[in-house]
């Protein structure tokens, strides 16, 4: 069983091993951006930063928030490029 | 020597049983009598001997017939039993059963006078029907919505010749489908949980509990799923030449894009004054609130007092058996036809508190004619004050509600709050800004219940058209969409009446149930892990168990015994073909005990967990003991990679509470004899340095 890097669920979209929680979430991460970027004007990269310190912001979309983070930070800019 | 016709009156409580005793002797000759213990009463009524004793409750309860144990189901063999389940009151019982019978035996007439509803129907029935009588006897029943000396002599007087059979049942299958339900699919989940670990952990859930979970369940993933979306308000501060200022805000707001808010901000700069370019007045009016039905109370209890909704029931109960009030388990938001309203009213009036209010409302409201709601109950009116002035004095809890039940019965004589409205538009440049202002014309039911109920005011200065005034700041406030919001026990308890699962009275029991089972915790609802992943493991695997509308409709085939008892056979074969067909679905499925071994497993083990190991970064700091000496630690789970550990304290509770921000390692909330301390846990720490 392939596990969600951010939970214990089972991943649910295997390709991003993500649970069904979390890839909702990086779901409605991807629709909601047009809606910033509309009414912002913000690139992906800030969008993500103001949700994450926004605290009506789910806790779900702050973990996924993270992760893209740290797939930034990390080496696996491949992996970054995938899931953004 | 003459005989004497023996009546039997059985009361729900001691204290019931107590107040229907004096009221029927009270120019009769009364006596108080004690059987090994417990308390019954004596009355010599012409011809007859009247004896009122008292049930605690349910007397008898559902068991299985056979052993028990969790292995053993599905279990559709059920009796009545008496009552073992409450250790302190087990003697009691017993007690009371011995002298209900030593009683019945030679009675000729038994009375059901217990609480007039499914509840009260049921226990008096079982009561009648285990107890020991003669070969020919009456039963009757007696109906009454307040225990005051009038209503019980009049509900004496006019007993039913026949118990209400239909209230019996109704109750009898509500218990039986409760059991089926609840014991059977408990021990399935549990058996299927311990044949996949070895170990036994219980994993309880109910007919309504499992859709009421449901509901906690769904709104935390809405609000853990939830991107909030950015708007603007813009608003125009002013000030007048009185030095008044008023507020305006613009007549387009919401505004989406932040360049159409900034760059009409600084087109707004630009304009010294605005004008006035029309005034709309108006009038609202508020009508008086309806009668309390139980909803109602509790809801309005928990608002304001923060009452829980079984702690407002508990505390109505107290207040009914003394007489103050009606009987509090109504859906009904009507007063009976029959009522006395200037009779209450006057008792009311000699209470301090009231006298004033009650003349007043005399003055206004000569021919006393109350508002009422749309809801009914065949059973009771809704909830009022009887009149009854307080024996003795209330603790404060009743004290509360006992103000909050009068204010409102008072309250629906009153006339309605008149709000005169006010709605002002400024033109600046080419656009309109508007500001909102009322003021309470006429107090109407306020007087009365303004301390539980406001309507807030925003009083605007006298202005007229043409008016120029000064503008003294444009400001924009940046605002963000919400999540829906978390339920509490009263939005939680409007729910379930509103989609008709639980009863009136057991919808507040059975929210205090899925916290005792700790499938919630909070003032403001959150399920715990272990209810989220039990309702996530029975939504993909047996999603019966938690449907809405199968509950439901269950609900609603009960209620349907009330009118027509030939449904009662097809509401039980019904429930127990459903719970026999889960559970030969789910017999099978083997994964489904794994994956709630393993739920049980990670609630357990995140329990155990303080937070991340801050030496190594790769694993978490938690719970252990040691295998030398069985004292308690904290340790790294990448041991043996990572060799982090620290002492914890042997006694009490530990929860996580953090990380240090002065060192990074975990911080602990230990419970120890009722105190509680927060502490980092690394001994070197500066914070525990400096404290030292």
């Amino acid at each position: 069983m392939v596990k969600c890097v951010l939970c214990d669920r089972e991943a649910f979209n295997v390709s991003l091993s993500l649970c069904k929680y979390h890839y909702q979430a990086y779901l409605n991460l991807k629709k909601k951006y047009p809606i910033w970027k509309e009414r912002m004007n913000v690139s992906f990269g800030k969008y993500i930063n103001l949700l994450e310190k926004n605290p009506y912001t789910g806790k779900w979309i702050k973990d996924v928030i993270k992760y893209i983070k740290r797939l930034r930070s990390d080496d696996s800019r491949e992996n970054y490029k995938t899931i953004v | 020597m003459p005989r004497f016709r023996k009546i039997l009156i059985i009361a729900e409580k001691p204290k019931a049983a107590e107040k229907i005793a004096f009221a029927l002797g009270k120019k009769k000759g009364i006596r108080e009598l004690s059987y090994r213990g417990i308390k019954y009463y004596k009355i010599r009524d012409g011809s007859s001997l009247i004896y009122v004793v008292y049930a605690l409750g349910h007397l008898y309860t559902l068991d299985e017939l056979g052993p028990k144990s969790f292995k053993r189901y599905p279990v559709y063999t059920l009796i009545w039993q008496i009552n073992n389940q409450n250790p302190k009151k087990r003697k009691s019982i017993r007690n009371i059963i011995r002298l209900i019978n030593k009683l019945s035996s030679d009675a000729d007439e038994i009375i059901n006078a217990c609480d007039y509803d499914i509840e009260g129907s049921t226990i008096g029935y079982n009561v009648i029907r285990f107890s020991k009588k003669k070969q020919f006897y009456n039963i009757t029943r007696m109906k009454f919505s307040s225990l005051t000396d009038k209503e019980i002599t009049k509900a004496f007087m006019d007993r039913r010749a026949n118990i209400d059979f239909n209230y019996s049942l109704a109750g009898i299958v509500r218990h039986l489908i409760d059991f089926i339900w609840g014991v059977n699919l408990t021990r399935l989940l549990t058996d299927l949980a311990e044949s996949a670990s070895g170990f036994h952990s219980l994993i309880s859930i109910g007919r309504v509990q499992g859709p009421t979970l449901r509901y906690i369940v769904n709104r935390e993933r809405e609000i853990n799923l939830f991107i909030p979306e950015p708007y603007w308000i813009l608003m125009v501060n002013t000030i007048l030449n009185s030095g008044d200022r008023i507020i305006f805000e613009y007549i387009e707001n919401p505004i989406y894009k932040k360049s159409d808010a900034y760059s009409l901000k600084k087109e707004i700069e630009k304009y010294e004054y605005g004008e006035v370019i029309n005034i709309k007045e108006g009038t609202r009016r508020y009508k008086p609130p309806t009668p309390f039905n139980l909803t109602d109370l509790q809801s309005e209890a928990y608002t304001n007092f923060g009452f829980k909704p079984s702690k407002t029931l508990s505390v109505a109960e107290q207040l009914y058996l003394e007489a103050l009030i009606t009987y509090p388990r109504t859906s009904s938001q009507k007063y009976p036809p029959d009522i006395n309203h200037s009779e209450i009213l006057n008792s009311l009036s000699n209470l301090r508190e009231y006298s004033g209010l009650v003349e007043k409302l005399i003055n206004i409201n000569k021919d006393l004619k109350p508002i009422e709601g749309k809801k009914t109950d065949p059973a009771h009116p809704a909830i009022f004050p009887t009149g009854e002035i307080p024996a003795r004095e209330l603790n404060p809890d009743m004290k509360k509600l006992y103000d909050l039940i009068v204010r409102r019965y008072l309250a629906t004589f009153y006339p309605p709050v008149v709000v005169r409205t006010m709605k002002i538009t400024l033109k600046i440049g080419s656009h309109s800004f508007v500001a909102n202002g009322r003021a309470v014309k006429n107090k109407g039911w306020l007087e009365v219940y303004g301390v539980y109920s406001n309507i807030g005011e925003n009083i605007l200065p006298h202005l007229q058209v043409g008016d120029k005034i000064r503008i003294d700041g444009v400001v924009i406030n940046e605002k963000y969409s919400s999540p829906p919001r978390r339920y509490t026990q009263k939005s939680l308890l409007l729910k379930m009446e509103k989609d008709g699962i639980g009863t009136k009275a057991t919808r507040s029991q059975i929210i205090d149930t899925l916290y005792q089972r700790n499938y919630i915790k909070g003032e403001s609802i959150e399920p715990t892990e272990l209810g989220m992943g039990l309702i996530e493991i029975l939504e993909s695997q047996i999603p019966r168990i938690i449907s809405l509308s199968m509950t439901r409709e269950m609900e609603q085939d009960l209620e349907a015994i009330l009118t027509n008892d030939s449904f009662s056979k097809s509401v039980l074969i019904e429930a127990v073909e459903s719970v026999s067909d889960i559970i030969l679905d789910v017999i099978e499925k083997r994964d489904l005990g794994k994956q709630l071994d393993s739920m049980s497993k990670t609630v357990r083990y995140n329990k155990r967990v303080l937070g991340k190991c801050p030496v190594c970064d790769k694993g978490v700091i938690y719970i252990l003991r040691s295998r030398k000496t069985n004292k308690r630690f904290a340790g790294c789970s990448n041991f043996p990679d990572c060799k982090a550990s620290m002492p914890l304290p042997q006694n009490g509770k530990i929860y996580k509470a953090g990380t240090c921000k002065h060192c990074g390692w975990p911080k602990i909330r230990v419970t120890v004899n009722g105190r509680t301390f927060v502490s980092c846990i690394n001994l070197s720490c500066p914070s525990r340095l400096k404290a030292r």
